[in-house]
Parts: C-alpha cells; structure tokens; sequence
C-alpha cells in the first residue's frame, strides 16, 4: 500500500489550495474590503463542521476510507456510492484542467492549443497518479516550501509598496458579497475529497492533517487577502489574477520580474493537485474493484478527462455552467460530508480477523 | 541509473521536439517597444497609437547599443480602438510588439477627456505589459513628444523616465505607476493625477555642459533652438476624466497632501537676508472628524523635520529669529497646500489626496451609509490644514 504521512499530506493539501487561490478561483470573487477577511474565516469554521463526518468515520473505520466500509456491507451500495464521489470527483477534475489551461494561455503561452496545453497537463499528472500518493506528496513538499518561499519574497519586496490606509476596521458592507465569498471558499476546499479517499493511506492520525491544513491555510489566505488590499485597495476588483500582478511588481536583485518563476511554482502545485484527484479516482477504483492494478483504469480515466475538458472547453457557456455548479459547493458537501455520513451510520467495520490480516 | 537515464534522454528529446509546437517569434522579429503615445483624433473618430521602439543596429553604430545615437525607431497605427491601433502599429513596423520593457506611455490631451481607466485597460489586461510603467499626460498630442529623440541613455525614452523619476524624488510630481493610477481611479470620484508633458524650444541643450573655454558655435550668432521635453504641472482626472490642468506650485502642495513629498526647500527672506530651511521626514496625516454639529472636516497635518541650508545670518542661539523664519516656511508650505485644495478640489472637483480612503479608514460605516452622495461629501467637507515643522541646527537643538 502506498503509505503517507499526515504532515506530507498536510503540505501536499497547502499546496492544492494555495494553486486554487492563485489560479482557480474566479476573479470577481477576490475583493478589496473587510469582507473577504471574514468570508475566509467563516469558511475555513464551516469547512471544518463539513470534515466532521469524515473525521469521525476515519475514527471510527480506524485505515479505512468511506467506500471500503461501504462495500463491505454492500458492494452493490457500496459501488453506486462510489460513482455518486467519483462524478464529483472527475467534474473537479475538469474543472481544475480547464482552470490551469486558462492560466497558461492567460500568462504563460499566449498561444497554446487546447488540446495540447490539457493534453499534457493531464499526462504529467496521470504520471504522477501512477507514481503514487507518496509520490506526490513528497514533490508537494518541495513545491509547498518554494511556493510560500515566494510569497515571503513578494511581500518583502513590496514593502515600500504597501499602503496601510486602505484597510479598515472590519465592516461588512456588502452581505450578499460575504455570503457569495463564503460559499465559494467552501467550495474551493476540494482536498475534503481527496483526504475522503486517502485518508486509508494516511500512517498516523489522518486528523492531524485536516486540522493542520485547515490553520496553515487559513493564516495564508489571510495574509495573502492582506497583500492584496494593501497593494491595490479599491483596484483588486478589477483584477483577474493579483498574486500574478504583484510578482510582476516585485524585483529582487537581479530578477526584474517575479512572474514568470511564480508562475511556474504554480503550475507545478496545480499539477500537484491534479495528481491528487487522479489518484485519489485510482484509489476509489482498486477499492471497489479489489485489483491492485490501476495503470489501465487511470490510463482510461485520464482519457475521459481530457474529452471532457475539449468538450466543456469548447464552449464558454459548458465552463461557466461547471464552475457555478461548483461553486455553488453543493457537489463537494455531498460528496465530502452527505456521503461520509451515511456510510458513517451504515458502514460496516472489518472483522478483527481481517483487520489484523491488513496490518500484517 | 538506467531509470535517471532513461528519464534525461525523454525529457532531453521533448525540450527538443515540443519547442516545434508553440509559435515563437526570433528576437530580431520583435518590435521591443521603449515608451508608446496615445492619441485620440475627434474629428476621424479613431485612436493612433505611436510607439518607439527598440533599434538593435543603430545608424552609425557598429555596436547593438550606440550610447551615441537615440537606438530607437518609430512606428504609428491607428484604428477603431486602442487595441486595433497596436495592431496595425505592429504590421507597420512588420515586427510583432513586446511591450513587457515599456516604460512610459503618454497620453495624447484629447485622449484625457475620455475615461482614462478603458484606456489603461488594455495595458493593464495585458499580463505581458510591463507593470513599472510610468504614465504621463502630454500639452497637446502624445506623438508630438514621441518624436522628439535624446540621446542620452541607452535609448531614446530613458531621458524621459529619468526626468520623471528626478521631478518626483525632488518633490515637483507625483509620478505614478499604471496600477497605482488604476487604484486611484477606482475610488467612488474616479480621480486620478498625471504629470504634464509639454514640448519647450531651449536655446543650447541644458542637460549638456559646456566645455569651460569653448567659444560659442556661430562665433557670436544667435543659437539653433532645440526642442525638448519639459514637466509642466499635472493633468487631474474626476469621474475618470481629465477635469482640469494644475501648475507646478498646486503639484508641490499635492505631493505634501498626499504623504508623497521626500524633501522641500522653502527660502524665506528676513530684510537682506535669505534663510534656506529644508524639510525632510515629512510625514502627511490626513484624519477625518465631525464639529460639535456633526459637520464632516479634515484635519490634515503635516509634521517634518526641518534642517537651516542657509542661516541667513542668523545665529545658532538667536531662537526668536529661528522660530520666526520657521513660522514663514511651515506659512508657505500651509498656503502651497491651500492653494493645490483648491486648484484640484474646488476647481478640478477630483479627490487625488486621498480623502475618500481616510473617510473609510476612520469610519467605514459613514462612508457606507453615504454611498449615493459621498463624491459630494468629499468634495464639499471643509479641510483645516497644519504644518509643523521641526527645525535643529546642526543636529543639536531641537525648536
């Protein structure tokens, strides 16, 4: 079994939100004023209620994840479980694929074919599904300490930058913006899925990870929200991707520009992310099949991703109906917490004969 | 082994071949654009954009980069939208525009009238443009100064950015960056500040020294004219549009009301003497409050640390003469302040000191509950302006 630990994990689900903050996130919902600071703060509370029945079902299904006890009482239940979480899961997928594509050709290559920019992001990351969770989550430790290594080098750059008298003591102004705010942030939070998988791999305390995550996450998004107001005040409603601008912003030395290294440490942490989704979809696969062999089914997977990112590609209006789907946050309650609960209350535990046989 | 080797001939082969798949363009193909004006003409109804752009082989150089020639070549578009005027600018020149070394862009006077943030936008949306970009306001038609070519720096539009850079850390502009004036823009008064580019005629090249000894060219003649570029004043923006022009006295007092002034040197003459007292450290608080009738005013002080350049005569333990050419100066500075109130306030109606973001600082709800009518707020509520200057001479006593 592909073994990880809950602090691998912790900086591999750091890194997965940090790109969905930089890249994934919809620029309208990134505003300048006290709202978002309280918005980060609601979420990151809710997101924690949502972990509750995954938390409890990893205590009480101790190296199981939700479909294993599922399919041990049911495999006919448990399987139809399984395909409810993997519609989920593939639809942010997709959505994760388009999103880094759109950032390609946004900053990077102006040019890039669809086909070929998803095409390839869609290989690597199948490349490190194959790999394995321990595979990525040791490269999300190298991607995680150069991502925020970044961040620290961006804000001091732009010390001389920051204006302190845009901000303001906290006052919500706009509620239906902080409501909107609140639920995007929880649906940003698509780790809940992966840990909802993964979490049988995980070799310690797999809640250490959620609790870890969950502060660091929270205390980055905040200082991040903080850069951006104190650099562009009003002007941040404007902006499509603010971290982006400020590393254009920011000179060291000999580099004239931040972007263009920062915006490969993000495509890297996106692909990171990626690979967690596919392996957390291979993962799902050998449970319910109970081969260990998964290339092939990823290989197939991988396939059907990317025709259904040239099919939602292909229409502005397909990727606007998936993003709001998603945003809305009602996919990764169901998937994160409607699913983990049930299987909660009808999951059924292993056998103390089976487990030990596990262990050994 | 075998695996890492596998894996650096794999990834050897694909930097190789999927370099083939992205369009790229050969650097001597591409129009690396210095400084760019834009214009808009009324009477066509259409945008013209002039951009000088990078020569890799001047003329009469056998070197890239001739520090003895301005480097740069021209090239004008124009089209429906600012967009459109890049494009065909580019076709002109048949190399395609890199604007990520940009520099400067000059905003032709008829341009102002309209919304300054639609023509920024362009450059702002694209994540190549350079975002260190200076933006300046010119007299009459941005092309005009795009023409005008110095060969000092490495290319042409380096004197340029030099002359702005100099004007703002000397305390006469406030040169800002694109962003910067976007930020400002997006306030509920939509203001915003250029500095003010203008063609003047010298007779001798002033930023060229004279050789001690040399005789005057055309023994005694008068001398050739020579254009240049100048700083005059600024062009203020409200509700995103040029709304007035402000002199070079209105630019120094809004550098000290928007907390931006490094250091200022105020000369004040005391009978036949002349005492020179430099301000430095200032520091610009602007802060918002109600009088006994819950009337809006703001307070806004300014505190620096002020140095004797010239004594005047006055000496080091003469506190009353001291205090009293202090007084003048912190006088001048109040009514330079005062005046640039009303030249950008009263008379331009726009709010570039930053009103607004102190009101919301102090007191978001007030400027929540007053969302409809705050531009009027803003620009009617009475400012009451200190000036305290700390004088020491010699670092040793302290007024």
């Amino acid at each position: 079994m592909n073994r990880i630990s809950s602090k691998q994990l912790t900086l591999a689900f750091i890194a997965s939100r940090l790109t969905t903050e930089m890249i994934m996130i919809p620029g309208e919902l990134i505003r300048y004023g006290s709202e978002r600071f309280v918005a980060i703060l609601i979420a990151k509370l809710s997101v924690l209620i949502l972990y509750l029945p995954l938390l409890f079902l990893t205590a009480k299904f101790k190296g199981d994840n939700f479909l294993t006890a599922a399919i041990r009482k049911n495999r006919i239940y448990g399987i139809i479980l399984g395909v409810l979480f993997g519609i989920v899961l593939l639809s942010v997928t997709v959505n994760s694929v388009l999103n880094l594509q759109l950032y390609i050709t946004d900053t990077l290559i102006g040019e890039l074919l669809l086909i070929s920019g998803t095409a390839l992001i869609i290989a690597v990351s199948l490349y490190g599904a194959i790999k394995g969770a321990s595979a990525i989550t040791r490269t999300a430790v190298f991607g995680t300490a150069i991502f925020v290594f970044l961040i620290l080098m961006i804000f001091v750059t732009m010390a001389d930058k920051l204006d302190f008298s845009y901000l303001y003591p906290v006052y919500i102004d706009d509620s239906n913006y902080l409501f909107r705010a609140v639920i995007s942030e929880i649906s940003c939070n698509s780790e809940m899925l992966v840990f909802a998988v993964l979490c049988k791999n995980i070799t310690d305390k797999p809640g250490r990870t959620v609790y870890y995550s969950l502060v660091v996450i929270f205390v980055v998004l905040e200082v991040v929200n903080l850069l951006y107001n104190l650099v562009f005040g009003p002007y941040l409603n404007e902006l499509e991707y603010p971290l982006y601008v400020i590393s254009s912003l920011s000179d060291v030395v000999v580099f004239q520009r931040l972007d263009g290294i920062d915006a490969i440490v993000w495509l890297l942490c996106g692909i990171i992310k990626i690979s967690l989704l596919f392996a957390s979809a291979g993962e799902l696969y050998k449970t319910s099949s109970g081969k260990s062999e998964k290339g092939w089914f990823l290989a197939i997977y991988g396939a059907v991703t990317l025709a259904l990112c040239m099919f939602i590609g292909s229409d502005r209006r397909y990727y606007d109906a998936l993003q709001s789907i998603l945003h809305t946050a009602l996919p990764l309650v169901f998937a994160g917490t409607v699913i983990p609960l049930i299987v909660l209350f009808t999951g059924k535990k292993a056998p103390r004969k089976e487990k030990e046989n596990e262990e050994n | 082994m075998k695996k890492i080797s596998i894996a650096f001939i794999l990834s050897l082969a694909l930097s190789v071949s999927l370099s083939g798949c992205v369009r790229y363009v050969e650097l001597s193909d591409r129009a690396i654009v210095q400084a760019l004006g834009i214009d808009y003409i009324p009477e066509r109804n259409i945008y013209r954009i002039s951009m000088q752009y990078f020569s890799q082989t001047s003329e009469g150089g056998q070197n890239q980069i001739d520090k003895t020639q301005p480097n740069v070549l021209k090239s004008v578009g124009e089209g429906d939208s600012i967009l459109t005027a890049a494009k065909n600018a580019s076709i002109l020149s048949g190399k395609d525009l890199l604007l990520s070394e940009n520099r400067l862009i000059i905003i032709g006077s008829e341009l102002c009238k309209d919304d300054l943030m639609k023509t920024l936008q362009f450059f702002i949306s694209n994540y190549h443009s350079h975002p260190k970009t200076y933006v300046c306001g010119a007299e009459n038609t941005a092309e005009e100064l795009i023409d005008i070519r110095f060969k000092e720096g490495y290319v042409s539009s380096q004197r340029l950015i030099n002359l702005i850079e100099n004007a703002s850390s000397e305390g006469n502009t406030i040169a800002d960056y694109a962003y910067q004036i976007m930020s400002s823009l997006c306030n509920s008064t939509g203001s915003a500040y250029l500095p003010r580019l203008r063609i003047s005629e010298q007779k001798t090249d002033g930023t060229v020294p004279k050789e001690s000894g040399e005789e005057q060219k055309g023994g005694g003649e008068e001398q050739e004219t020579e254009k240049t570029i100048v700083l005059d004043g600024g062009v203020v923006f409200s509700d995103k549009r040029k709304s007035g022009i402000i002199d070079s006295a209105s630019c120094i007092g809004l550098q000290f009301l928007s907390n931006r002034m490094a250091e200022y040197s105020v000369t004040v003459k005391d009978n036949d003497n002349r005492s020179t007292i430099t301000f430095f450290s200032v520091r610009t608080a602007i802060t918002p409050r109600f009088n006994e009738k819950s009337e809006l005013y703001f307070d806004i002080s300014v505190t620096a640390d002020g140095r004797f350049d010239e004594r005047g005569g006055i000496s080091e333990t003469d506190t009353a003469r001291i205090m009293a050419v202090k007084n003048r100066a912190e006088q001048e500075v109040t009514a330079l302040m005062e005046k640039a109130v009303i030249d950008i306030r009263e008379n331009c109606h726009s709010d570039i000191f930053g009103l607004e973001k102190a009101l919301r600082h102090h007191y978001p709800e007030f400027v929540a509950q007053n969302k409809e009518n705050i531009t009027d707020i803003l620009l009617s509520a009475p400012c009451v302006i200190k000036v305290k200057c700390n004088t020491f001479s010699l670092g040793l006593e302290s007024y």
